[in-house]
């Protein structure tokens, strides 16, 4: 039947700790101090996640992410993150932060309210460690849309497209694949691994297929469009918009699955 | 029940907008009757057989063609084992064509034969 609870493994158990830290050293401010509570789980050591809460001055600290640098530089090494740019540019530190999937390198301290600042790793995901995820699926479903140029022309120097047509690409080339839309999908959730066979693509790897399905120098259209064309693939997109409520870059998956179903009516006339 | 995701897809709306015309009017339909006992309802059906007979006739047809579409997208968004998925698709198809197999004659019985 349908999968409503989680597995008895990924169930949180009450062993959470508590570390406290102190004013920061390079802060010439006030002390500010903020409570994270941060999602631990290590799957090797056969133990359930818990939550273990870390009290830091947050006075100097701009966004998210640096306050979890700050974490397990002072208080805890332990805690497990992806990270790299630190610019919202290499979609690394994708996270659910308060309830909602984002990059932790973007979101400002002063985006998150005033009480506790909750920490997850992305949604429905196999957990690596705390809050890194594995992604393989993911990787492999934005692999399988084939997001590379197919044209059939062998021009001597390179593919000419008019600005208009390029204008087209705008809000689709500038994914950085974070997964934070596609791991916030409830219908991704519980269809993007489905069965055999079976998969919702899910928002980013579609919006990528739309991304070659707008490119005037591709000619593999139809054979694109084929393979969209499944009740799974594309179709178990409900249009509930989580996609793109989420995106760090401000891009809109739903209204691109939107677009490939267009394409498709306008494709069967 | 994968594959063909788009002639599903433009099914669902087509019915779908079928039904809005075809709803409105049962509604009204039926509250205009609401006082009627059974024989003057049947005379109303098979007194009219065009403005009320084969209205009642695509009702039927479409609400549960498109109750099936409908279900099947149910079926599949949340029953995860294989077997079980293949068994609700058969038993919901089977459910819509009986049921709307048995409302379809019973307006021809009421229509044709009465």
């Amino acid at each position: 039947m349908v999968e409503l609870t989680l597995p008895r493994n990924s169930k949180i158990n009450s062993k959470g700790k508590s570390y406290k830290g102190e004013k920061s050293a390079s802060s010439d401010k006030a002390p500010e101090m903020r409570t994270f509570k941060i999602y631990r789980s290590d799957p090797d050591s056969g133990e359930n996640p818990r939550v273990d809460t870390y009290e830091i001055d947050v006075s100097d600290v701009s966004m998210v992410l640096d306050a979890l640098i700050r974490i397990k530089d002072t208080l805890d090494p332990t805690v497990t993150f992806r990270r790299s740019c630190r610019e919202g540019v290499c979609g690394s530190c994708a996270m659910n932060i308060n309830g909602a999937n984002t990059l932790a390198c973007t979101k400002g301290m002063d985006e998150c309210g005033s009480g506790d600042v909750a920490i997850y790793p992305l949604p429905h995901q196999p957990v690596v460690k705390d809050l890194v995820t594995d992604l393989s699926k993911f990787y492999e479903q934005h692999a399988a849309i084939e997001p590379f140029l197919q044209s059939d022309d062998e021009p001597e120097k390179e593919h000419i497209q008019s600005h208009e047509d390029r204008e087209k690409l705008d809000g689709l080339y500038e994914c950085i694949l974070c997964a934070c839309c596609s791991t916030s999908c409830p219908s991704y959730w519980w269809n993007g691994d489905k069965d055999d066979g079976n998969e919702y693509l899910g928002p980013a790897a579609l919006l990528q297929a739309y991304r070659w399905l707008q490119d005037s120098r591709d000619d593999e259209k139809s054979k694109r469009l084929d393979y969209l064309d499944d009740n799974f693939r594309l179709y178990r997109c409900h249009t509930i918009f989580n996609c793109t409520s989420v995106c760090p870059k401000g891009l809109n998956p739903a209204e691109a699955i939107a677009g490939i179903k267009r394409m498709m009516v306008e494709r069967a006339k | 029940m994968a594959k063909h995701g788009t002639t599903h897809f433009i099914a669902q709306r087509i019915t779908a907008l079928a039904l809005v015309p075809l709803a409105i009017w049962f509604v009204f339909a039926l509250l205009s009757h609401g006082g009627d006992n059974r024989a003057e309802l049947m005379e109303w059906i098979a007194g009219h057989p065009w403005s009320v007979a084969i209205p009642l006739a695509l009702l039927i047809l479409i609400g549960f063609y498109h109750m099936r579409i409908g279900m099947e997208v149910i079926i599949d968004d949340y029953i995860h084992k294989p077997d079980l998925r293949g068994w609700l698709h058969f038993l919901n198809t089977f459910v819509a064509l009986v049921a709307g197999a048995i409302a379809l004659w019973s307006i021809i019985a009421i229509t044709l034969i009465a």
